[in-house]
Parts: structure tokens; C-alpha cells; sequence
């Protein structure tokens, strides 16, 4: 079964800090819509958010590296990876497909 | 390095802050850590598998030339697709693609290291058609699921079902824009109200199960034969009594073990999914039974890790370190809080 479902054996995931387009409108509803859609929001967090200096990836580290130590640049899928535990890796992470 | 120093291959993107403390981790009791995306293929990462001269498999990058052989683990997380050359037309694109798929696919396929997991098994491990028939099999209780693109199927269920019904997706949500992620689709109850649209379920496949009464939920996390069963109250506030995932600061219960016949039946699912790591989520009801509802075998859980100081990333670690073979065999270990 996995050798058909799964052929080849990767697969690839949207970028978490990459791609992502705010200012696109929300689709009009229409019945071609699938059904999933009558129930869908879009809140992507705060743009405003993103001017922040959010860090950079760290060859030689193999981690991301930010100013203050803590992860704030997943508002997109709403990480918030913080030392302090003020903001959780949060559980929103599960849609980064 | 010695040449018997553990090596973990970790593929994922470079933002993936589940990643990083096990990196951590993993550095502080010497294993050597080779962590790329598949982003950076072609540019900057190689891979080269011959028998011309010698037997090798390997992967260069940033100088750095692996042995593929020698790996302990392969961590498979979230890489982003490959970067090719931006002169190339779509259906160039589309080889180079397939190409790159299959020879690298087949190259780390060949290796003989532990998985957590490999990619093919989380495909069919995700299918909730699959492991909800499978759990249902192995004797776990399961709520009752309509899956249909079947207007007059689901007119039927929600005009005379004796229970709430829910409708949920089988993918993490929706898309609204390119290249943004899928999201923003919770379990919902849904009732007479969406009969004015219900012929959109001809659309596309769609789930729909019975609601169940809830006491709490149970998050479990399964690294290995370690199991980290986390309580979600998830009836003490609104936006988390029908589906957690919609507060980000979740209310938790006290630890609570599972139950040993709750574990006997996961430790025979995950078996039957062939997955080290899985993360699965139960409903416990009022009466205390366990109602499975799916697994996820590329769960996050960090956030578990800050909220509640629970070892996962050293657990990861551990696993990885350890290397193959694997077997579910060996005592489960439940960690608590």
C-alpha cells in the first residue's frame, strides 16, 4: 500500500517563513466552494509582526538564531517558541503541511 | 568525530523550532548532526550513490561529505521542495522534479538506520479512513464516521441522527491563498443549517462523525516505547470544547497514565503503522471511557515540552542517538508531569 501511495518516498512542506501572501482577498463564496470552506477563517496574525528582527538560520549553530533568544517569526502558524514560556510552540504548528 | 560517533541526518527547513532543541541536544553528548532541506538541492546539496569503484552512498554539503551508510537515524520533519535552476520552463521543472524525487527518495530509502518516520509510512500512518478502520479493529472505541461525497448521504445523517454530528477535514485546513498554509478549519458541529449547502458535498471527500461527550482529551505523544499522555481540559473554556487546536494557551488537566489496555491496543496500532513517532488523540468521557479519534504521526510537540517541562526533545534525542533497528517489542515507559 505505501509503495502506491507514496511513490517516490518524499515528501516536501510549505515554508513557514516563506510564501505566505496577506493582501490576497478571501475567496467569494460560491457553491463550487468545497464544503470545508463554509466553515474556514483566515486570521494569519499581524503583519506588523514580521518588521520585527525576527533571526536567521545559523550554519555552523544547525538552529535558528534570534536577537532576544527567543522564536517570535512563526505567526504565521502561530509559533511562538519563547525561553521564557510566555508563548508556546503552539499546537497550530500541526498545519505547516 | 571518531568513527564510531553517533550521526543523526536531519531533514527539515531551517525555521522548524521543533528542531532546534533536539539539535541541542543531540550536540551536547557528542552525536554529529547533519541537518539540511531539501531546498537546498541542487545548489548546495549533492548525493551520490556508486559501485564503480567502491561501494558508497553519500551526501555533500557545505563541504562536508556523510557516509550514508553510517547514519544512526534519519529524522524526517518538514524540508521544503527543491530550488531548481529559475530558467527552466514548467514541464523541465516538472522533471527535474520527479527526477530528484525518485533518485533521492531511493538513496536514503536504501539506508539501513533507524526512521522517525520514514515519509512513505507517514503517508499511509495519516489516512484517517485507514487508521480509523485499523483502531476500530484492534478494539478501540471509535466515534461513527460517514466519509462521502454524497450530498443525500450526509442530508440523511443530519436530518435524523439522535447526536451531534461533527465535520472535520482530513488535511490540517484550508487554502486560501498561494503558497499560504493550510488552516483556519476546526472540528465544527454542524447541524439543519448547513442543509442549504450540503450539495456542496459533491465536491470533495468529506468526514463526518458522531460527537462525543467529553470529560477531557488526551494528547499522546510516542517517542519510541516512551509515551507522554498530556490532559487537555478541554471542556473548562469555549474555544477548546469542540476542538483544542482552537486556543493556543491550552488549559491542561493533571497527569492521568493510561490505562494498561490502552496502551496494549496503541502499542498494536503502531505496529501495525510500522511508526517510531506518532502523536495521537483521544476523548476520555464522563464515564471514563477512551475514545480514540486519530493519529498523527508528524505531530508537533514542543509546546508540550515548554508548557509542561515534559523530556521530549531530549527523548528525541535519545532515539536518534540509539539508532536501529527499532522494536516495539520493549517495555512502554509513561512519562508524566
Amino acid at each position: 500500500m505505501s509503495s502506491v501511495l507514496a511513490r517516490p518516498p518524499l515528501r516536501t512542506n510549505l515554508s513557514m517563513t516563506q510564501g505566505h501572501d496577506f493582501d490576497v482577498p478571501l475567496p467569494v463564496d460560491h457553491d463550487g466552494q468545497p464544503f470545508a470552506y463554509l466553515f474556514a477563517e483566515w486570521d494569519p496574525g499581524t503583519p506588523t509582526e514580521l518588521e520585527q528582527d525576527v533571526g536567521h538560520y545559523d550554519e555552523e549553530l544547525q538552529i535558528w538564531v534570534t536577537p532576544t533568544g527567543d522564536i517570535t517569526l512563526g505567526v504565521y502558524t502561530k509559533t511562538n517558541t519563547g525561553s521564557g514560556c510566555a508563548g508556546a510552540d503552539c499546537v497550530t504548528d500541526d498545519a505547516c503541511f | 568525530m571518531s568513527p564510531s560517533t553517533p550521526k543523526v541526518l536531519i531533514l527539515t527547513q531551517e525555521f522548524d523550532p521543533t528542531v532546534d532543541p533536539v539539535v541541542k541536544s543531540l550536540m551536547s553528548r557528542d552525536v554529529e548532526v547533519i541537518r539540511v532541506d531539501l531546498s537546498y538541492f541542487p545548489s548546495k546539496l549533492v548525493f551520490t550513490t556508486s559501485d564503480f569503484d567502491g561501494d558508497r552512498r553519500q551526501l555533500l554539503h557545505r563541504g562536508r561529505r556523510v557516509d550514508l551508510d553510517s547514519l544512526s537515524a534519519v529524522w524526517y520533519r518538514r524540508p521544503t521542495a527543491f530550488v531548481f535552476n529559475s530558467q527552466m520552463t514548467e514541464a523541465e521543472l516538472q522533471f527535474a522534479r520527479n527526477e530528484a524525487l525518485h533518485g533521492i527518495g531511493g538513496i536514503l530509502r536504501g539506508t539501513e538506520c533507524l526512521w522517525v518516520n520514514r515519509p512513505d509510512v507517514d503517508a499511509v500512518a495519516e489516512l484517517k479512513p485507514y487508521h480509523l478502520r485499523l483502531a476500530k479493529r484492534l478494539g478501540f472505541t471509535v466515534p461513527r464516521t460517514l466519509i462521502t461525497n454524497d450530498p443525500d448521504e450526509v442530508r440523511e445523517l443530519i436530518t435524523t441522527s439522535d447526536r451531534p454530528i461533527v465535520y472535520k477535514a482530513f488535511s490540517a485546513g484550508v487554502i486560501h491563498y498561494p503558497g499560504g498554509f493550510p488552516t483556519g478549519l476546526y472540528t465544527t458541529i454542524v447541524g439543519k443549517e448547513v442543509l442549504d449547502h450540503v450539495d456542496r458535498v459533491r465536491h470533495t471527500m468529506c468526514i463526518f462523525q458522531e460527537y462525543v461527550e467529553k470529560a477531557y482529551e488526551i494528547r499522546l505523544t510516542v517517542i519510541g516505547n516512551t509515551y507522554f499522555p498530556v490532559v487537555i481540559d478541554s471542556q473548562s473554556k469555549p474555544t477548546t470544547s469542540v476542538d483544542w487546536r482552537g486556543e493556543n494557551m491550552l488549559p491542561y488537566g493533571p497527569y492521568q497514565p493510561l490505562p494498561d489496555d490502552i496502551v496494549e491496543r496503541t502499542q498494536r496500532l503502531l505496529t501495525e503503522l510500522n511508526v517510531v513517532y506518532a502523536a495521537i488523540d483521544f476523548i476520555v468521557t464522563p464515564s471514563g471511557e477512551y475514545v480514540f479519534l486519530e493519529v498523527n504521526p508528524c505531530g508537533q510537540f514542543m509546546w508540550m515540552q515548554h508548557d509542561l517541562g515534559l523530556p521530549l526533545s531530549d527523548t528525541i534525542a535519545d532515539l536518534l542517538a540509539k539508532g536501529g533497528p527499532f522494536t516495539r517489542e520493549g517495555p512502554v515507559t509513561q512519562v508524566g508531569y
